[in-house]
């Protein structure tokens, strides 16, 4: 099954040749510019990975990446930045991100994060889904 | 060295930090794409050794990619060569349009992550003033901070230069009319501190959503 990626960032031609890389790769990429857009795509649909600037206009990283695991907790969030300090990596996974990366970022490694991401968010998934059966059984009393 | 000058060296050296900081984020930015190119290319020469075609198109495509990116890292470099010699003169005769639209260049992507960029209204004759030139984009940069954290909902921010009696003006607009109310610490001591260093009077005006900058 194909992994299927968001990718987030206002460099447009970043996002175009990553994404394309990432298809050569046989991964289901879809891009957005701004944090705003890519929570109304979440809002819809379902990707194993977003993988997202740090510094982006209008709404910050850790900010995007707050509202994107209040809404979809199962999804996991790579943030890519500039500069990985110490500091901002303890405050990305503090906020729920699953990785931390610097630009600009080996897309090997970064396809092997994804791969990670992909069976992270199905034991999430898997896990829901069983709490929610067990929920059901408790409602019958059994 | 008295507690003054201790204070302003440090304000100095937390200026170019931040500016650095924000240049070498866009730097980064530009070796990311750069390294996404060749990846490409790396990707391309792959499929060529598996017998796929080259498309000449898709390679020219690419080249002008890069060329694009070394003219926006050579802009960047540029601009960041120009901020580093801001401090080599005590005093020199400034053109503050010319260092309102620099401070904006700079300060792009700082702006950016702020909002919408300011709409910059300086006269066709250039306006200039005797002052430090680092110290000035240094509270031309403040100001402007100010202003965009406090703007007025739905409107732009706008910096005026122009000549007023035998004086030079900066204003700052757009500003919500309570902004002083919001920002009780305005202005900050170290604002207080730049402002005095180059003889420059702060004040704001609330009716009018303004801060202004008024140089001798």
């Amino acid at each position: 099954m194909k992994e299927r990626v968001l990718l987030v960032d206002d460099e447009v031609e970043f996002l175009e040749i990553m994404a394309e890389r990432m298809r050569a790769r046989d991964m289901e990429v879809t891009t957005s510019t701004s944090a705003s857009e890519a929570l109304s795509l979440i809002a819809s649909e379902s990707y194993d990975a977003v993988i997202m600037d740090f510094m982006m206009p209008e709404m910050d990283g850790i900010q995007a990446l707050k509202a994107i695991k209040d809404k979809r907790p199962e999804m996991q969030i790579i943030l890519l930045t500039g500069h990985a300090t110490v500091e901002k990596g303890v405050e990305a996974m503090k906020a729920g991100a699953m990785d931390f990366v610097e630009k600009p970022a080996d897309l090997d490694a970064l396809a092997k994060k994804i791969k990670k991401a992909h069976h992270q968010k199905a034991v999430i998934v898997q896990k829901q889904s069983q709490d929610k059966v067990i929920e059901m059984l408790r409602k019958f009393g059994m | 060295m008295t507690d003054d000058s201790r204070a302003l060296a440090i304000e100095g050296v937390r200026f170019f930090g931040e500016m650095s900081a924000s240049i070498s984020h866009e730097i980064k930015n530009v070796l990311a794409i750069i390294n996404e190119n060749a990846g490409l290319l790396q990707d391309m020469v792959m499929m060529v050794e598996k017998g796929m075609p080259l498309s000449p198109e898709r390679l020219s495509g690419l080249a002008q990619s890069i060329i694009r990116q070394v003219n926006r890292g050579d802009r960047i470099v540029k601009g960041m060569n120009r901020f580093a010699h801001s401090a080599d003169y005590p005093t020199e005769t400034v053109d503050i349009g010319e260092v309102i639209h620099f401070i904006s260049l700079l300060a792009a992507r700082l702006i950016a992550m702020k909002g919408e960029a300011p709409q910059i209204d300086v006269p066709a004759t250039p306006v200039t003033a005797v002052s430090n030139r680092f110290f000035l984009e240094d509270l031309v940069w403040t100001c402007l901070c100010r202003a965009m954290d406090t703007r007025a909902p739905d409107q732009q921010v706008g910096i005026v230069a122009e000549k007023v009696e035998n004086a030079v003006r900066i204003r700052f607009c757009g500003l919500a009319g309570d902004f002083l109310a919001r920002e009780p610490g305005f202005p900050s001591p170290r604002e207080t501190m730049v402002a005095g260093l180059l003889g420059i009077r702060l004040t704001s005006d609330r009716e009018k959503g303004e801060i202004c900058l008024t140089l001798p």
